[in-house]
């Protein structure tokens, strides 16, 4: 279980004057929950995930992960990364998979069937040689996803991590996803801004205000059994909740923006 | 038929599974480069500037030839050669820790930058004499000034790639659970050996000139003796078998890392 209590955060700017990213934040997530984190961009989302992740720590309030608080980064919670930055140039494919479970200390040949069993689950089948910079976006954002998995962390937390890829790839990454998810019974904090990819994937979905100052403006859960389907009456209910209650976030980002 | 070569390397990607034969034809343009390269020194000496101090190709490689036979070219090379392998490879032992803690700890940077920015502006040649004073006109200075030559260069280059990268890198580390020593051999290190391997390439061709340099003013054997006690003796054929040498030399140290970089950098990407 993940616990936010009134966490904020503040960034002290080096010219004087603070910036307060997110300000009470309060939310619970249950275990086994897809969670989809929605707002407009610079609402301070990515903070969240950040704080949570254990990259930066919160200035306000608490965090508690399983009841305990976070200190710094552990492998109980696996990220997926934005961008493709975070990749090993210079190990390939298999090699980036299995490198969680090297750290740990796990023979050669066992870590390798293990990393190759996520190689194709992933759907890489024959990619495990090449590079990271021989590969497409796509190809690399699953060889991410599949080294977090790999190491079966309790919670993934992914930041828009199929925000640089096309829209057919990003279909099939987000059925794949919901597939994973389903048989690993993690926990995921799934960070977006696209208000489809929430309803498809979450069972969760939390709206935020617009920052600076961002916190929670409402959770809703979204009552849909198995694979999503667009066409679903119920999809379009949800999908015009969420959108009327941040739209409202939007406007008033771009009142107070310029 | 070169020109058939040039296609086929330009087109084949120099990775793993490029057949053994590949990197030979690959080759061939460079062949061909400094084939050019002897043919206009060959017209430019024969026909142009007919000049005793202007020897052509031909007769050069017939003194290198006559030097080969008596011995005293590869004794000069290697003098210089090792000369060079000491003061580099003492250089770059030093150098790379140093600039990794520069780039890791900011309290080092901050100590240890007034020292790098102030040494890089003098050049090794101007600490000859000082070096010659110090350790007299044995092995010593000459090692000495090569290690000069290298160090700062390595140490600058290592420190600006351990601050290049990405810290999504280390933090994906450290969610996997990587131990700080673990982050440290797996993850910074082979992240920093591209810009490593890039600065110890330009310290070698500063090694080069360096040892050129010192051996002029003060030595018993080496490729710089051979050009000054040439011009001594008049001996324009020995001068440009050692200006030969080293140009020679110097390709082939810069080819070692330009692959030894390729082969670090993850496979396509360009780094130096």
């Amino acid at each position: 279980m993940i616990e936010f209590k009134n966490v904020g955060k503040t960034y002290s700017s080096k010219r004087g004057g603070d910036f307060v990213a997110v300000d009470n934040f309060d939310l619970t997530i249950q275990r086994g929950q897809f969670f989809c984190l929605l707002g407009p961009s610079g609402c301070g989302k990515s903070t969240v995930m950040s704080m949570l992740a254990g990259f930066e720590a919160e200035t306000a309030g608490q965090i508690l992960f399983a009841g305990r608080p976070i200190s710094g980064a552990s492998k109980e919670r696996g990220v997926v990364f934005q961008g493709d930055d975070s990749l090993y140039t210079w190990l390939s494919a298999v090699e980036n998979i299995e490198f969680g479970l090297k750290m740990g200390g796990m023979p050669a040949a066992e870590r390798r069937t293990r990393a190759m069993q996520w190689l194709h689950l992933v759907g890489l089948r024959g990619q495990q040689d090449k590079y990271p910079t021989e590969l497409s976006g796509g190809m690399k954002q699953r060889i991410q996803i599949a080294r977090a998995l790999a190491n079966e962390p309790q919670t993934l937390l992914m930041d828009e991590p199929f925000g640089a890829l096309d829209a057919q790839t990003r279909g099939s990454m987000q059925r794949e996803l919901r597939r994973i998810w389903a048989a690993a019974e993690t926990t995921v904090l799934f960070i977006t801004h696209d208000i489809d990819e929430a309803i498809v994937l979450g069972t969760h979905v939390g709206v935020m205000t617009a920052g600076p100052r961002g916190t929670l403006k409402t959770v809703v859960p979204i009552e849909i059994e198995g694979d999503r389907d667009r066409s679903d009456p119920r999809y379009g209910i949800y999908y015009e909740q969420i959108h009327s209650a941040i739209r409202e976030e939007v406007e008033r980002a771009s009142k107070s923006g310029v | 038929m070169s020109n058939k070569s040039a296609t086929i390397s330009g087109v084949a990607r120099p990775g793993r599974k490029a057949p053994w034969w590949d990197s030979i034809v690959g080759g061939v343009p460079y062949l061909f480069g400094f084939l050019i390269l002897f043919v206009l020194w060959h017209i430019a000496a024969t026909y142009m500037m007919k000049s005793v101090l202007f020897p052509p190709p031909l007769s050069v490689l017939k003194a290198a030839l006559q030097m080969i036979r008596d011995g005293s070219l590869l004794a000069a090379i290697s003098a210089s050669l090792v000369r060079i392998a000491i003061g580099f490879f003492c250089g770059v032992a030093l150098g790379v820790p140093i600039g990794l803690a520069i780039g890791n700890f900011s309290l080092v940077r901050k100590l240890l930058e007034p020292w790098t920015e102030f040494f890089r502006f003098v050049p090794p040649t101007a600490m000859i004499t000082v070096a010659v004073i110090w350790f007299g006109i044995g092995e010593g200075s000459k090692v000495f000034l090569i290690i000069y030559a290298t160090i700062f260069i390595v140490i600058l280059s290592t420190a600006a790639g351990v601050t290049s990268i990405a810290p999504n890198k280390v933090r994906a580390a450290q969610t996997l659970g990587a131990s700080p020593r673990q982050i440290f051999v797996y993850v910074s290190l082979p992240a920093t050996m591209p810009f490593i391997l890039t600065g110890m390439r330009l310290a070698m061709a500063n090694s080069f000139m360096t040892v050129v340099a010192a051996e002029m003013v003060a030595a018993q054997e080496g490729l710089g003796v051979m050009i000054w006690t040439g011009r001594l003796f008049m001996l324009v054929d020995q001068i440009f078998t050692a200006l030969l040498a080293l140009g020679l030399l110097g390709f082939a140290a810069d080819r070692l890392f330009r692959y030894g970089i390729f082969k670090f950098a993850g496979q396509y990407e360009p780094v130096a």
